[in-house]
């Protein structure tokens, strides 16, 4: 690979100022010089990865929407906009899950508002053998017992909707990646080439907005409750 | 008699979170546990809002919102006068250790990373308020 050749330290100090000053002729000059010219391998290799990323993002599409196969090649397909599809999709069912959950809640408190209410009636009277009070009495415990049961299970379908904020977050983080990781590439290309006219921009194509919600933080170094716990214990907590 | 159990549970609560999914959670979890006056905001700078209109007892918060950060909502808190005593509970997907101890310098009552459960919510408040009742 013909690559930064040793001695060549002005060339490299005339793209760094050639960049800093904005001047596109000392870049152009320069990267001659180093060797990176449009036909080097390196140009080659940088195109490789900006089409095998399109490619990706084209078929990542595909398999979400096969009527999008139609589009154009020059397209570069709207893989953010699907991702944000799949938070709102996601979203949706996570608050369907929950309405349904809150629904579960009122039933029972219902049964056991009409539980208490039969148990204040047979307690009330007196006439009532005591082998059929030991058998609801018995049956209001187990009755007692299910709903409590229920609750518990309820509670943990409901908690488990958390998934919903964590995988849009997650989404948002790749979609921030994978159209900066695009953007950076062909940026990279077009150092080595004019632009031609009508040329748009990522972002253009894919829209401004499609990772501007996307979160700051990094999967790196990400703790688990209990080693928050720990550093929280050491800090007094 | 745990530390909750023995807490008016009128209390004024407010939840802040930029996904509605999640202030439902937390806001059922909180009525599971006993709680019914229940408040929302949608983002720190509702949540401020909020808290100079209307009193309140507990906050629990997101730390990633638009318009204001949690990690900022909650040194506003604490700089305020008439605020800074409110337990501040962080519940935030946020799990850096620097982001605790941002959290904790700003004066966090306590942290829980999501995904979490109900028990550990109810741990959490029981640790906040045991000292208070």
């Amino acid at each position: 690979m013909k690559g930064i050749k040793d001695g060549n330290e002005g060339a490299v100090q005339q793209l760094i100022d050639g960049l800093q000053n904005g001047d596109e002729h000392s870049v152009t000059t320069a990267l001659k010089e180093l060797g990176l010219e449009s036909n080097s391998d390196l140009y080659q290799q940088v195109g490789e990865m900006a089409r095998s990323l399109h490619e990706s993002l084209a078929e990542f599409q595909s398999s979400l929407s096969p009527e999008s196969i139609t589009m154009e090649s020059t397209n570069i397909p709207d893989a953010a906009s699907k991702l944000e599809e799949v938070i709102a999709m996601t979203f949706q069912s996570a608050n369907t899950v929950l309405s349904m959950s809150e629904n579960e809640e009122k039933l029972f408190q219902e049964m056991e508002q009409e539980l208490e209410e039969v148990k204040g009636v047979l307690d009330a009277e007196a006439t009532i053998p005591l082998k059929v009070m030991t058998v609801f009495n018995d049956y209001y415990a187990k009755e007692k017992a299910l709903i409590a049961n229920c609750r518990e299970c309820n509670q943990q379908i409901l908690i488990s909707q958390n998934f919903q904020d964590l995988s849009g977050q997650s989404i948002r983080k790749v979609i921030k990646l994978v159209t900066g990781l695009e953007e950076k590439l062909i940026s990279l290309l077009r150092l080595f080439r004019e632009p031609k006219d009508g040329e748009t921009t990522i972002h253009e194509l894919h829209g401004e907005d499609a990772c501007s919600k996307a979160d700051q933080s990094s999967g790196d170094g990400r703790l688990q409750q209990d080693d928050a716990d720990s550093i929280l214990k050491d800090l007094g907590f | 008699m745990s530390a909750v159990a023995k807490l008016d549970k009128e209390m004024p609560v407010l939840v802040v979170d930029d996904f509605s999914t999640m202030r439902r959670i937390v806001k059922n979890c909180l009525k599971q546990l006993g709680f019914s006056n229940l408040h929302e905001a949608a983002d720190g700078e509702i949540a401020w809002e909020k808290i100079q209109q209307q009193e309140f007892a507990l906050i629990v918060s997101d730390w990633n919102m638009p318009n204001k950060m949690g990690i900022d909502l909650l040194r506003d808190v604490r700089a305020h006068d008439d605020y800074k005593d409110i337990p501040f509970l962080m519940v935030t997907a946020e799990a850096q250790k620097e982001n605790i101890l941002e959290a904790a310098k700003a004066g966090v009552s306590n942290y829980i990373i999501k995904p979490f459960t109900a028990d550990l919510l109810l741990q959490k408040l029981e640790l906040i308020f045991k000292n208070r009742v």
